[in-house]
């Protein structure tokens, strides 16, 4: 059961390998998680994790097959998981697959391929998801969604627009859950450095997994339900989504 | 079988955290009712989970089942008798003590513990054992409860105080089954009036040192404490010490009507207060405000209503904490252990925990309750906005010292507690499991406060992480 402070005691996260996802897991099993449940692709990216994690804490860690581009056993794997179990209190979406818009724009099979799996599997997972915390009366799901969610650039308008069908769908889900205990958290990262952007120039107000799982630690014990990491983030995509096109012609992404 | 009425969102006084549950029927017949609930329980598929909630002043998560079926106070409100030769009262399980106090105090009689507010439920009282500001006299209150009935998968019963079932039920937060109903026993009293002596007093080892000489003088004592205070003032105090006041304390005016009794509720929060009404600053201010008001030394006449329940005249004053909420910590530890409660309060003033008025209380001796709270020593309680930087660690470090101290934190007002630690802080737990695994063997009566604390299971030995956290909190720089 989640705590006053917003702390879970068994946590799901799908992207077991996403590096916010482990630094997040990292902070909770030295708090109350007992049992942390890796779901993803990867079995050699999540023993990784696991190993790394049975390293400091005493945590349980389990792994488990889920593919967000496998979208016909998304839901029935998801029910099975929740059942296998049943005291899953949080689950974390950090899957994710980062996009290189120059050879996205050539090759439909990749648009397609970033769709499944930053779009259409979310939204079957996170459904699923709500369905099974509905059921237990209690539950919080974090979505990692990304400033690019927020307003689609057009440096990486493929990868964005897959990003923002994720950050409204878990909005509005947030929304239709009121009353029901279970609460979203929509996380919006801006430039974290990890390894999904180690090849990326570091952009101005860059941070790290660990500051992004701190602030997700701090918002899910003030019942938040959408945050920027870091906080001055809100205020620059304010600014940027509300300037006019020609200016925004200007900025360089 | 009840159908599922309606799903609804439940929390605790607090407002923190808060999960669904469906609500029994109501609309019966109560005997036919009772009977049906009796039958559900009976038969309930494995996985049913079920929970008796009183009037949610339960801070935490104690009167919440998440995902699983709840009967609330309006289902137990049949019977209330009273005799006035045994000076007994039968009454159903959903009766507060406010609706018992508004019946009774005009005939002369009042209830034996009453806790901070008076809207709580006979089984709430009950199922947590609960202290008032006597129970260095009186006990909790247990200890004036004949009996009560029960219902548990096996059966309906009436349980009394030989019973493992009874002492497993008292402090035992709703998971040994439903009380449906008890006989209580009362006091007779002459007034509805309070003599109260007020002291203030400069730091907290003066204090301690005035509640250990005094306290047992005056049937009941409590000191309301400013926990930001600092530096020659830690821990200063305003105690007041009450005696029932007899017809000849009053005045002429109150002598006329000596049992006139009829709260007023003047106050009601707005639902819109936003999280940051409450912070440092205006805590800071209201405690330094109320503690330079209250007189050095002075006698006077109080009703009953001002002297216990002074929280009661603003109605949802829990709002004012905004959407985030606040959390209470109350803990205790025995006596002996005076260091270890003034180096605590040092904690919480070091690290500036804005807490309005902290209450302090001295208790007497344990009842038999196998979870029951209180045990001879000391009590702080303090309510906490959520908001607050490092709560989570600042509290974490305070239960290993609570822990180590022999002493304990409370169920009713629980909501963080780390679980690990609550074998040591009850070390009658696995006594009190024993009884529980007869009675319900399936675990249908589990809250979201018994799943979070595994209180019915005992796989929660993390001895690793429990040494770590500890070795690491100890280090840091809250200590
Ligand atoms: C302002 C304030 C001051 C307080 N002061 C004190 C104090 O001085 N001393 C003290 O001890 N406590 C104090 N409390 C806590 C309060 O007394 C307890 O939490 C009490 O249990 C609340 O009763 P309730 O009817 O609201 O029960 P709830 O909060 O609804 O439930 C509390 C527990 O009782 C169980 N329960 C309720 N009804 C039944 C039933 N019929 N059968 C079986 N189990 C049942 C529930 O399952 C739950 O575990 C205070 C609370 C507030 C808000």
């Amino acid at each position: 059961m989640i705590d006053a402070l917003g702390q879970p005691q068994c946590v799901l996260i799908i992207g077991g390998g996403s590096d916010i996802a482990s630094a997040l897991v990292d902070k909770w099993v030295d708090m109350r998680c007992q049992r942390v449940i890796l779901a993803g692709r990867s079995f050699s990216v999540m023993e990784q994790v696991q190993s790394q994690l049975q390293s400091h804490s005493s945590a349980k860690v389990e792994i488990v097959y889920l593919d967000m581009a496998d979208h016909e056993s998304l839901a029935p794997l998801t029910a099975e998981v929740f059942e296998r179990f049943p005291d899953i209190d949080m689950a974390v979406l950090a899957a994710g697959q980062l996009g290189d818009q120059a050879v996205d724009e050539t090759d439909p099979k990749r648009i397609e391929q970033m769709f499944d799996v930053n779009a259409t599997g979310p939204a079957i997972f996170l459904t699923a998801c709500a369905s099974e915390f509905k059921k237990k009366g209690a539950g919080t799901i974090v979505v990692l969604s990304s400033v690019a969610g927020e307003k689609v650039r057009r440096s990486n308008y493929v990868y964005g627009a897959s990003k923002a069908a994720t950050d409204s769908l878990s909005l509005a889900m947030s929304e239709a859950l009121r009353g029901t205990g279970v609460n979203v958290l929509v996380v919006r990262p801006g430039f974290v450095s990890t390894k999904m952007t180690q090849h990326l120039a570091k952009a101005p107000l860059a941070t790290t997994k660990e500051k992004v799982a701190a602030d997700i630690i701090d918002a899910l014990a003030k019942k938040k339900t959408l945050i920027w990491s870091p906080k001055e983030m809100r205020w620059v995509m304010l600014a940027y989504k509300h300037i006019p096109r020609t200016i925004a012609r200007k900025i360089p992404f | 079988m009840p159908q599922l009425s309606n799903t609804q969102l439940f929390g605790g006084w607090g407002r923190s955290p808060s999960s669904a549950s469906a609500l029994l029927p109501t609309d019966e017949d109560p005997a036919v009712k009772l009977d049906a609930l009796a039958e559900f329980v009976a038969s309930a598929p494995d996985g049913t989970r079920l929970l008796a909630r009183g009037m949610g002043r339960s801070y935490g998560d104690a009167a919440n089942c998440a995902g699983g079926y709840v009967s609330t106070h309006y289902d137990f409100r049949d019977i209330f008798e009273f005799n006035p030769t045994s000076e007994e009262l039968r009454a159903s399980s959903g009766f507060s003590l406010d609706e018992i106090m508004r019946r009774l105090i005009p005939e002369g009689y009042f209830v034996y513990v009453t806790p901070g507010t008076r809207y709580v439920t006979l089984g709430g009282a009950i199922a947590a054992d609960i202290h008032g500001k006597n129970h260095h006299k009186d006990g909790s209150f247990i200890n004036h409860v004949e009996s009560f009935e029960l219902i548990t998968p096996s059966s309906r019963i009436e349980v009394n105080r030989s019973d493992p079932l009874f002492w497993a039920t008292a402090g035992g937060m709703g998971m040994t089954g439903i009380i449906t109903a008890a006989t209580i026993r009362l006091k007779k009293v002459q007034t509805s009036y309070i003599k109260v002596t007020t002291q203030k007093t400069l730091n907290v080892s003066e204090t301690i040192e005035m509640m250990q000489r005094l306290d047992d003088s005056f049937t009941y004592s409590v000191a309301w404490m400013d926990s930001l205070a600092s530096g020659n003032s830690l821990g200063r105090s305003v105690i007041t010490w009450g005696e029932h006041a007899s017809e000849a304390d009053l005045e002429p005016k109150l002598a006329d009507n000596p049992l006139s009794y009829g709260p007023s509720v003047k106050l009601k929060a707005p639902d819109i207060a936003p999280s940051w009404l409450l912070n440092m600053a205006s805590i800071r201010a209201f405690n330094e405000a109320w503690y330079r008001k209250a007189p050095k030394n002075k006698v006077s006449i109080e009703s009953i209503p001002a002297y216990f329940h002074p929280l009661d005249a603003v109605s949802d004053w829990n709002r004012l904490y905004g959407r985030t909420g606040f959390l209470q910590y109350q803990f205790q530890v025995p006596l002996g252990q005076e260091e270890t409660l003034i180096s605590i309060i040092h904690r919480f003033s070091r690290n500036r925990t804005p807490s309005f008025l902290s209450v302090l209380k001295r208790f007497g001796p344990s009842s038999s309750g196998h979870l029951s709270f209180p045990q001879p020593g000391w009590t702080l309680a303090l309510d906490i906005p959520i908001r607050t930087k490092g709560l989570s660690e600042l509290l974490d470090g305070i239960d290993f010292q609570v822990a180590e101290a022999g002493g304990r934190v409370y169920f009713a007002k629980d909501s963080r507690l780390i679980p690990e630690l609550v074998p040591k802080m009850y070390p009658r737990l696995d006594e009190w499991r024993d009884v529980v695994e007869k009675s319900d063997p399936k675990g249908i009566f589990l809250s979201d406060l018994g799943r979070r604390l595994s209180l019915r299971s005992g796989e929660v030995k993390k001895a690793s992480l429990v040494e770590t956290l500890g070795a690491a909190i100890g280090k840091g720089p809250n200590l």
